[in-house]
């Protein structure tokens, strides 16, 4: 699929001429590398294109042109002098695509990045990476990126550009004009400050920073009670008690990879040393972060505050603290609801100085009551920190709505748009921004905003550019290029730049402001500096805090009495009544705001807890559904009550979610995107087939334009609305279909049959006496056959940990980036042909009371010592290697599918067809090492052979023995809370076998006696009641 | 199902150590002598040339209006079928309705199902030969037929299932670049490729065998191009005495190997399911069960096909309704064992104690695909149960609409086993429902038009009914009714075959029975004449050994190859699995003799039936194309000629014609040898 615009994608440095000469065009070369559209002449093949590459590495360094794509990139492992072709090497970087600022390590080969990974290294994210982050490699490989920067809709040159807007705000320094830079949260230092600069060169200039997932609350209550407008920086590894009102912290919730590692960091229940947090969640909807809950509790999004009152109240008494104000009136909430709020306050109270309450909702005075339990539980300074405060969340919701005022009088004579994509993102922005003067955005594809836009300045992806960002006050990372630019692409602080009259090339940008700002002596300058900034580049972050913690900092109470005061005055209006029900827009762990809406790995990526995918959908609890009269698939039109946002509706299909609020429809954020019609086509054609979304469609509807900012909070809970079935139906795609370890009532004997796929332990049991707890769990192990196998030196394992994993499926995104798994689209995975080789199995234990608990079980191949599928292959086509791995080999199969039959955990994928890849850019993506498979072919979880094998030749080169963590699977490498583990069950010191040795271990159907070599640790709820719900 | 069973491990040893066979009373059970009981198997009282007449009848005078719509329809269903198939290979196995859970639906069903059409054949020309069934001579031919198109069709359906049906030879352990990587013995997908390519080479062997007379009979009819291809078809058969005795040992050799080897082919077929171990697969009473079930069907189809054919050929005087009951006690006995079957499966299902065991039966009968099962069970035991009663074995149309249920039954019954165990096994969270496609039920659909178009071209150019075994029934049947002792034995001791002479003439009489022959012959050797052979349409029992025909001595050959094959086979297995490149399999031991069996088994079968038929070929002369002097034209079909040779002149030369005349010779000649 190649469209005209397709043809500049690549950008060599000599490229980078004087003005006025002709350009050298690489487009057919890099065309006929490969896509291979032309037939081989002579000379030109894969090599040329390395020469090319390795050109431009020379080119860069030599030349240090103003618009050099690769400048001195540091390496993490390897110095780039020693880049061979064919051989990986690792650059450290700094992921925004989350925007959490994780620490990055892109895997690059033959002068491409092919993966990206966590590093290790890094102080927040320590290794982890979450899927968005993963996938967001494919983002830069997107063809519908713009080919360089547009005036008036038509692709132009950046001299014409620069010329536009250089103009137009003359014309504003000389009548007095606005400007307002508009951009979601940047965590780049640099650029903040490039962009004040941009503003102060224009008398009435001003940047607004707004979030799509706005925390501007959590700021706002902050700055109210300790005086200072930051979000906190919460450190979930210390909170021995952990209390979340609607924050999906290990989903979406502001830094989902570092909290998840600190969560699990807090929850290792083996061994001497066990412990384990007790988390609590109350939430509107089944989150992640409430599926892995140890208790649970359903809470509508107009109760929060009250009940957040309510648990004030409850501690203010414990503490001895005479409440600011009035406790809530007692029928307000629920017998039940108060009764598990005292709990939660008696176990909170009791692990006070180690207990932490979150709160997800952008609502002021419970923020600020969120603050004040945090400060009677004497959080402060321990598991939440101010002085050092998290920058991931900068939007400020007042400033936003004020912006849009100004928008809709025509205040505002010029709207420069920085990151984000507003117009999608924010209700009313479409329209309003149709009333600035003159809007200049940095979008690097077309999408809502950059349509509004007179000129567009298209940003590299953060794979190309040089950048940094301070996720964490006085933590700094660095971002490098990793390729040369695709596109001909201006970071935002060089166009900041270029219109406040700086002619310094991006790199130079950045360093001038790390010499300036943060270079120790601030102010060295040359050598000294540019070896320091290499060791920071190469690591990819440095530490520049220097002051001693702050104690625990003051809070003002006043604030409190007027939020409870608030609260108890909102409340009767809260609820709805009547035939409404209550909306409750929320991110997806794969597309969050819309930012993933492009990536075909994303919106194939099943949801962790709906397990859909390519759709958003109107999500009913089971009653309401039953009682609406609705089943899964029923188109409904969600539409605001009472004319609220101009009584905004969309259409979507039902899906029936257990463990969500009766009164409550849930919508994810992110779909309905511009341009996602791109993925009409996107899986197999054929007689049968069904496009994946009908032409000139988009991915689902657009959630966000039922956001509401009218009261200066970006809210994305509350609002009512009213359900009107439209009789038309649309069958979801949905990766699984039976959803229970239980088998239908009518089809068990009599009791019911619970299949023990998923072992379930309560902390206490497992304290207690850890193999009673585990007992029945073991299969048996007798054994028919003499072991005549010779066996290899090592013999390879798997263990997953159920009690760390979240279920947040970055090893998913990991697993189909490392192995070229292809994405079919909708329809095909509505036929069940998903073809992603690691799953998350979901289970629901429906708890009787409306209420779920869930088990998330990653299911990969388990590579059977008597594996089914060998056996039955009439072509050895799979058979065993000698160091206890069950191989595939493609160039042998024949496809009987025999194997895919036998396997009882149904973790082999058939190559239906030979699937098209959409954007053929976007095999640049593929990984070298990993063949793609043609139709009729059987694949499966290999066990990152690839990855075994280039550690072995590694250690082989070196001389030396591989030593134990050598190698990571690409899915154990980014998972945030470390629940897989690889190695050596040989080796009896091996990470591996030291797992395998606890209590918890099991192996998924054990009974059948299939030695498999994937083990898994028994799920954990550090939950008493856990016990007498046990399926061990 | 036989009024006078024999049992059948006997009756096979028999095949190789007695010549019963040989002597015709040995074919009429003497607890059965009177034909007042039942009626003749073959009405119309037909002589050898009205059996010619009829069966050839029809392939001379052309095609009729019905045969031309049949064909048509077949053929359209047929192209359907192969625009689906070639749709299928071009685009890919996605185009079917299966996904990553349900690996197997209509193609392994399609296959499973039409296997088992096929074994009725098998049964009724091997096995009801071996338990000397009469009544099978009417039916075997076009029964065998529709064994080689039932197991062509059942063939198609693992190869186009892989998708990329090019690939297909890689099953075949055949030296390779690859190492030489071999093949994977212990897969019962392997076993089938083994099992299938034995049964459909034997059958197709046997099935040739025994259509070389028949074939002779047209070319003799025949003239111009006819003759020409029916010339090379028919091997340059003549009839004569010696061969017809080799034919008779080789068919029934041919039925003793057949018959294990169909109760193999269904077994092998059943241990694709009954060793994976999937829920509702992985059961041991598969392998019976899916014989009995093939056979039931087989046997339902055979007589879907009888009672058009009878119609639409006329062939009612030869397919009578004493066969189409026999064939009904087939179908209730045989559909009563599948439901005990099927009561055993849940019984085990309950008593293993198994919950995915139970949950598997539980599915199958109240889960989603409830349905089919409920089709099943209705249909191949509830509705055959309708054939104990007389008056429904005497509807043809009842019979023809139970025969069309029970094979929709069955075919629903492989479905049931493949499509509900798989969708829903160990993990709820990979279960999966399945629906199909229209290029599956295209495909389906074009298996039946290929089947009825092969069908449709046998009735048309070949003929259909065995004239050379019904002629020796006919026979029987008109010496029973005339009773004039023809058929009587003379213990009388020969005296000794004179020795050929120098030169001399050799003396032709034309019989119009077997009977008759016998007679002349015997007499003709006790007066000292050289009996040089007999040219007859149908073998003429007890004429060896006054021919002075040796027995034969082809069971060794038998016996020799057949140990070669299973010997080799065993060899090669083990030599490939264990010694040349021993790979891990699923953890099994590199020599795994029990899974080394049902290939050894079956090339057993390969190898001693192929020896034997191309001992029968050598040593008979019979090659295609062969051109032979045709003693008689009508010698293939209603005359018996007997050819004598006057070693000295005790006999006198006109003495010859009296002693003829006297035993009804119609024509008399001789000839100068050459």
């Amino acid at each position: 699929m190649s469209t005209p615009q397709d043809r500049s994608w690549y950008r060599a440095p000599e490229q980078t001429l004087a003005p006025g000469t002709s350009e050298p065009d690489h487009t057919a070369e890099v065309r006929r590398v490969f896509l291979r559209e032309e037939n081989d002449d002579a000379g030109v093949s894969r090599r040329s294109f390395l020469r090319l590459v390795g050109f431009s590495f020379a080119a860069g360094g030599a030349v240090g042109c103003s618009r050099g794509p690769v400048q001195h990139a540091m390496t993490a492992m390897e110095t780039s002098e020693d880049v061979v072709a064919g051989r990986a090497y690792w650059i450290a970087s700094t992921s925004q695509a989350d925007g959490s600022g994780s620490g990055l390590l892109v895997r690059c080969m033959d002068g491409r990045p092919i993966k990206l990974e966590g590093n290790p290294s890094h102080p927040l994210s320590k290794g982890g990476l979450t899927a968005t982050s993963q996938a967001s490699l494919l983002s830069l490989y997107d063809s519908r990126r713009f080919a360089g920067p547009q005036v008036d809709g038509q692709e132009s040159t950046w001299a014409a550009a620069d010329a536009r807007v250089t103009a137009r705000m003359d014309e504003l320094r000389r009548q007095d004009g606005s400007l307002r830079v508009l951009t979601s949260t940047l965590l780049s230092p640099s650029t903040q400050a490039q962009l004040a600069e941009l503003a102060g060169t224009v008398p009435n200039g001003r940047v607004v920073t707004y979030d799509a997932l706005s925390c501007s609350a959590i700021l706002d209550a902050h700055e109210l009670t300790h005086g200072r407008r930051v979000l906190p920086h919460y450190d979930l590894s210390r909170a021995e008690v952990l209390v979340s009102f609607d924050a999906d912290f290990l989903g979406t919730w502001i830094s989902p990879a570092e909290f998840s590692a600190a969560y699990a960091e807090a929850r290792q229940p083996d061994g001497e040393s066990a412990h384990m947090s007790r988390h609590w969640q109350l939430e509107a909807r089944l989150s992640l972060s409430g599926s892995r809950a140890d208790r649970r509790q359903r809470l509508a999004p107009w109760e929060a505050p009250q009940a957040l009152a309510a648990l004030a109240a409850d501690l203010a008494q414990k503490a001895g603290v005479s409440l600011p104000g009035s406790p809530p009136a007692k029928d307000a909430l629920t017998a039940s609801l108060r009764a598990t709020l005292a709990e939660i306050a008696a176990d909170l109270w009791s692990h006070r100085k180690s207990a932490l309450v979150l709160c997800g909702h952008n609502d002021r005075d419970a923020q600020v009551l969120v603050n004040f339990i945090n400060d009677l539980l004497q959080g402060y300074g321990t598991t939440l920190d101010l002085a050092r405060p998290a920058q991931q969340r900068q939007g400020d919701d007042k400033a936003l709505l004020a912006l849009r005022t100004e928008l809709l009088a025509g205040e505002v004579d010029m709207l420069v748009i920085g990151d984000g994509n507003p117009a999608y993102e924010l209700p009313g922005f479409a329209e309003a921004m149709a009333n600035a003067g003159t809007v200049v955005c940095c979008a690097a594809s077309l999408d809502e905003t950059a349509a509004l836009a007179e000129v567009v300045c298209p940003q590299p992806h953060e794979l190309e550019r040089w950048d940094d960002a301070e996720p964490v006050a006085g933590l700094y990372c660095t971002t490098q290029p990793t390729i040369p630019s695709l596109r001909d692409t201006r970071t935002l602080r060089h166009s900041a730049a270029r219109w406040s009259g700086e002619l310094a090339d991006d790199r130079a940008l950045l360093m001038a402001y790390w010499s300036r700002e943060l270079a120790p002596g601030r102010s060295s300058t040359g050598t000294v500096f540019e070896a320091w900034f290499a060791t920071v580049l190469e690591r990819g972050w440095v530490d520049l805090y220097g002051a001693t913690p702050s104690g625990p900092s003051v809070m003002t109470q006043a604030p409190v009495g007027d939020a409870l005061r608030q609260i108890a005055a909102d409340a009767p209006a809260a609820s709805p009544s009547g035939d409404h029900l209550g909306l409750v827009l929320f991110p997806t762990v794969g597309l969050l705001d819309g930012r993933g809406a492009h990536n075909p790995w994303l919106q194939e990526l099943p949801d962790p807890v709906t397990k859909t995918v390519w759709d958003n959908h109107a999500d009913l609890s089971p009653a309401t559904a039953e009682r609406l009269g609705l089943s899964q698939g029923d188109l409904v039109t969600v539409s605001l009550a009472d004319g609220q946002a101009g009584a905004a509706s969309i259409t979507l299909p039902v899906l029936v979610q257990p463990g969500q609020h009766d009164d409550v429809v849930a919508v994810a954020l992110g779909y309905g995107a511009l341009g996602t019609d791109r993925f009409t086509n996107v899986g197999p054609a054929w007689l049968e087939g069904e496009n994946t979304i009908d032409a000139g469609e988009t991915v689902g509807e657009n959630g966000a334009m039922l956001l509401d900012l009218d009261d200066g909070q970006l809210r994305s809970d509350g609002a009512r609305v009213t359900l009107s079935a439209t009789g038309g139906r649309r069958e979801l795609a949905c990766t699984q279909d039976h959803h229970s370890l239980a088998v239908p009532e009518h089809l068990a004997p009599k009791g019911g049959e619970v299949r023990d796929a998923v072992a379930f332990l309560s902390f206490s049991d497992l304290q207690h006496d850890p193999h009673e707890a585990m007992a029945g769990a073991h299969g048996g192990h007798s054994e028919l056959w003499a072991d005549d196998h010779g066996k290899g030196e090592h013999q390879w394992g798997m263990a997953v940990d159920l009690a760390s994993c979240t279920g947040c499926s970055a090893c998913v995104v990991s697993c189909q980036a490392e192995n070229n798994v292809p994405v079919v689209g909708r329809d095909e995975v509505r036929r069940h042909r998903e073809m992603s080789w690691l799953r998350i199995d979901r289970y629901y234990d429906d708890r009787g009371d409306g209420d779920v608990t869930v088990a998330h079980q990653p299911m990969m191949c388990q590579h059977c010592g008597h594996a089914p599928c060998e056996t039955v292959c009439p072509v050895l086509a799979t058979m065993h290697s000698a160091e206890g791995l069950n191989q595939q080999v493609y160039n042998r199969c024949v496809g009987t599918r025999y194997c895919a039959n036998n396997c009882p955990y149904k973790v082999r994928r058939f190559n239906w067809f030979d699937y098209p890849r959409e954007d053929r850019l976007q095999n640049m993506a593929l990984n070298p090492d990993v063949t793609v498979r043609s139709r009729g072919v059987m694949e499966k979880c290999s066990m990152c052979f690839q990855r075994i094998q280039e550690e072995k030749a590694a250690a082989r080169a070196a001389g030396r023995e591989l030593a134990d963590g050598d190698i990571q699977m690409a899915c154990q490498q980014s998972c945030p809370t470390q629940a897989i583990v690889f190695g050596d069950r040989n080796d009896p010191e091996s990470a591996l076998s030291k797992k395998l040795a606890v209590a918890r271990t099991y192996g998924v159907l054990g009974e059948l006696n299939l030695q498999q070599v994937v083990h898994y640790q028994a799920d954990v709820r550090n939950d008493d009641r856990t016990g007498e719900k046990s399926h061990g | 199902m036989a009024e006078a069973p024999v049992p059948a491990t006997a009756a096979t040893a028999g095949g190789f150590a007695s010549a019963d066979v040989t002597t015709p009373s040995a074919t009429r059970p003497a607890s059965l002598p009177a034909s007042e009981i039942e009626p003749p198997l073959i009405l119309g009282d037909k002589a050898p040339g009205d059996v010619s007449d009829d069966v050839c009848g029809p392939i001379e005078r052309g095609p009729t209006w019905l045969w031309w719509m049949a064909f048509l329809s077949a053929a359209i269903t047929l192209l359907i079928g192969a625009l689906c198939v070639s749709y299928q290979v071009a685009t890919g196995i996605g185009t079917w309705g299966l996904n990553r859970t349900v690996g197997w639906a209509f193609d392994i069903t399609n296959f499973v199902f039409w296997v088992g059409i096929g074994h009725a054949g098998t049964l009724i020309s091997a096995v009801l030969l071996l338990l000397r069934q009469r009544w099978r001579t009417s039916i075997n031919r076009s029964a065998e037929a529709m064994t080689i198109f039932a197991v062509i069709c059942a063939g198609l359906f693992p190869l186009i299932h892989m998708g990329r049906p090019w690939l297909a030879h890689w099953v075949f352990p055949y030296p390779n670049m690859r190492g030489p990587l071999w093949v994977n013995f212990r897969s019962p997908l392997l076993w089938d490729v083994f099992a299938i390519g034995t049964y459909f080479t034997i059958s197709a062997v046997f099935w040739y065998i025994g259509l070389i007379p028949d074939l002779a009979t047209v070319r003799d009819r025949a003239k111009g191009l006819r003759k020409k291809i029916f010339g090379v078809l028919s091997f340059g058969w003549t009839g004569g005495a010696r061969t017809w005795s080799r034919w008779e040992m080789t068919s029934l050799l041919l039925a003793a190997l057949a018959t294990p080897l169909v109760v193999s082919v269904h077994s092998v077929v059943s241990t694709d399911f009954a060793t994976a171990l999937v829920p509702g697969w992985h059961t041991t009473v598969f392998p019976p069960y899916f014989v009995i079930g093939a056979v039931f069907s087989g046997f339902a189809m055979v007589l879907t096909l009888m009672i058009i054919a009878r119609k639409v050929m006329s062939l009612e005087d030869y397919i009578t309704m004493r066969h189409v009951h026999a064939m009904c006690r087939v179908i209730v006995f045989t559909g009563s064992i599948v439901g005990m079957a099927y009561a055993t499966e849940l019984f085990i299902a309950w008593y293993s104690g198994s919950q995915y065991e139970q949950f598997a039966f539980n599915n199958r009968i109240f889960g989603p695909m409830g349905w089919a099962y409920g089709i099943m069970v209705f249909c191949n035991v509830v509705v055959p149960q309708l054939l104990w009663f007389q008056r429904v074995r005497n509807s043809l149309g009842l019979i023809f609409v139970i025969t069309l249920l029970v094979n929709v039954g069955m075919w629903f019954e492989r479905f049931v086993i493949i499509v509900s165990s798989l969708a829903r096994d160990f993990l709820p969270s990979a279960w999966s429902g399945y629906t199909p496609t229209l290029i599956e039920l295209g495909t389906l659909l074009g298996s039946f038009g290929l089947f009825f178009t092969l069908f449709l071209l046998f009735c048309r150019f070949l003929p259909m009914i065995a004239m050379a075994e019904v002629r020796h029934v006919t026979e029987a049947q008109r010496e029973e009714a005339s009773d004039d002792g023809h058929g009587g034995h003379d213990d009388e001791p020969l005296p000794a075959m004179p020795v050929a002479s120098e030169s001399s003439m050799h003396h032709f009489a034309a019989f119009e029975s077997g009977a008759s022959l016998l007679a002349a012959a015997r007499e003709g050797r006790k007066r000292g004449l050289r009996l040089v052979d007999a040219h007859t349409p149908n073998p003429v029992h007890g004429l060896d050994p006054v021919m002075g025909i040796r027995r034969s001595r082809l069971p060794l050959v038998t016996l020799f190859c057949g140990s070669v094959g299973a010997a080799i086979a065993l060899w090669f297995q083990y030599w490939s699995s264990a010694s040349d490149w021993p790979l891990d399999v699923g953890g099994k031991p590199f020599d795994s003799l029990p899974a080394f069996v049902p290939v050894a088994f079956e090339l057993l079968i390969l190898c001693a039936g192929l020896g034997t038929a191309a001992t029968l070929f050598v040593r008979s002369r019979l090659a295609p194309g062969r051109q032979t002097k045709i003693v008689h034209e009508r010698a293939s079909s209603d005359r018996y000629v007997l050819v004598v040779e006057r070693a000295d002149a005790s006999v006198p030369e006109d003495a010859l014609d009296a002693l003829w005349d006297r035993h009804g010779a119609l024509e008399t000649w001789w000839e100068v040898r050459s």
